[in-house]
């Protein structure tokens, strides 16, 4: 009796570690980085900063994000466009998150499950950030090697990665599809951007 | 009642320019913009462009330094109050489109969100509904009119000072604005109604001081991302009302293509 009641506590301690989901323990850790080392913990922009770029370069798939966001163009794009795209890219979406979390008023996320995406290899997380009203937002991640990187954000049904190839698209269309002059574009932002003051 | 007479003037005139546009034949290089305009179903784009400008000059020289003078002159929880007041003033139009929807359950808890903060909430002055969390359902007359059929949103539309919109909730705009209780109750003061609905607009342009900067200074084609964003986020508080097999997946089952040597 005490071998049968020993089993079922054991077996009660484990379902946890049983139920628990990578996907979700990857954002979980993901957004506490994010909140406790990279918005709380740093004092200035610049730090700030520094660390979303860290950040974004680890745990974001962004060749295949900027793939994605440039859409018919990166077939014609050349190599050295492709890789200046991709670190231009990378900057502007840097600053523009750190701007955007220096907004940050102690909201917390909860992530409350996963789905399967109509392609392989890619899990969507639905989580909710507090707030009135609560916000909802998706994450689409792709695993790989048993490991995960973020391909896109979903904020209340915008999609991140087709909300900036819809604008890209645009601008490419202005442009006689040069995506020099985008590049150029994009760091010229770079250069002017400027953090939002604090409330 | 007359700047509503004119907001559906304005409709009907922008209508009909989309489905002018829509059906004229030009030159080759008109047909491959319009098939640009096609793929975004942004027929009215040079026109919608104009209105955008507009609103941007009208922005940068009244509304956003009258919403940035309110903030640094008012504290925030009079702000949060004045918020209050203006969400309250929704209710009924959320009472009614919850009952056209036939969404018996949350007009009833719009009702009771009403109730509770015009009276604990000291005429709406403070949300004691959501310290309650008490639900805020906020059904609009364009989801209505999905609802009841009009699936379709049509062509994209930059109305002057209200901003992104489409057909069907350009119209549903206007209708919701008719049930505004000031509206009716001040219908002789036509400057008063203006006034309060300038400063509705302040207050929520306060509300969005940093995120709309945060857009501008990081967008290459600031009405390209204003159009696509407003879309998806549209389309999803359309969904909502929406039976499974009338929702629109397309945004979210797009093909997120992944480089083969990557795999």
């Amino acid at each position: 009796m005490k071998k049968i009641i020993l089993t079922l506590v054991c077996l009660l301690w484990a379902i946890p570690a049983l139920c628990a989901d990578p996907a979700i323990d990857f954002m979980d850790k993901l957004a506490k980085e994010i909140i406790e080392e990279g918005v709380l913990a740093t004092k200035t922009n610049e730090e700030r900063e520094a660390f979303f770029y860290e950040k974004f370069t680890t745990n974001l798939d962004l060749k295949n994000i900027a793939k994605q966001v440039l859409g018919v163009y990166w077939k014609k794009a050349s190599e050295q466009e492709k890789q200046d795209f991709i670190e231009a890219f990378t900057q502007l979406t840097t600053k523009t998150w750190t701007d955007r979390f220096g907004m940050y008023q102690g909201q917390n996320i909860i992530f409350q499950g996963t789905r399967n995406a109509s392609q392989k290899n890619q899990i969507l997380v639905d989580s909710k950030i507090d707030g009135n009203p609560p916000v909802e937002v998706t994450w689409r991640l792709r695993q790989k090697d048993g490991s995960y990187k973020v391909l896109d954000i979903v904020i209340e049904g915008v999609t991140m990665v087709i909300s900036y190839q819809k604008e890209y698209t645009a601008f490419l269309q202005q442009h006689q599809g040069s995506v020099q002059d985008l590049i150029d574009e994009l760091n010229g932002k770079i250069n002017a951007f400027k953090y939002s003051e604090k409330k | 009642m007359l700047k509503k007479t004119m907001f559906l003037w304005g409709t009907i005139f922008m209508m009909g320019m989309c489905i002018f546009l829509s059906g004229c034949s030009c030159t080759k290089e008109m047909s491959e913009k319009q098939d640009i305009a096609s793929v975004e179903n942004d027929p009215l784009e040079p026109l919608n462009r104009g209105v955008f400008a507009f609103n941007q000059a009208a922005d940068k020289a009244v509304l956003k330094p009258v919403a940035k003078g309110y903030r640094w002159l008012v504290p925030e929880f009079i702000r949060k109050s004045v918020i209050n007041v203006f969400t309250t003033l929704k209710q009924p139009a959320y009472f009614l489109n919850a009952l056209l929807q036939g969404q018996i359950k949350d007009a009833g808890y719009v009702l009771e969100r009403t109730g509770v903060n015009l009276t604990f909430g000291c005429l709406g002055l403070f949300d004691v509904a959501t310290e309650l969390d008490i639900p805020e359902p906020d059904y609009d007359f364009g989801q209505t009119l999905a609802k009841w059929g009009w699936h379709d949103e049509g062509p994209f539309l930059m109305l002057p000072l209200i901003g992104p919109s489409n057909p069907r909730d350009a119209i549903g705009y206007g209708a919701d604005a008719l049930t505004n209780p000031l509206d009716w109750r001040l219908r002789h003061e036509p400057i008063l109604v203006y006034s309060i609905t300038a400063a509705e607009g302040f207050v929520k342009r306060e509300r969005a001081l940093e995120l709309l900067d945060n857009l501008e200074k990081s967008s290459t084609d600031y009405y390209a991302a204003m159009r696509t964003m407003y879309r998806q986020n549209r389309q999803k508080k359309i969904d909502k009302v929406l039976p499974n097999e009338a929702q629109s997946v397309k945004e979210y089952e797009f093909d997120f293509e992944i480089d083969e040597e990557d795999e």
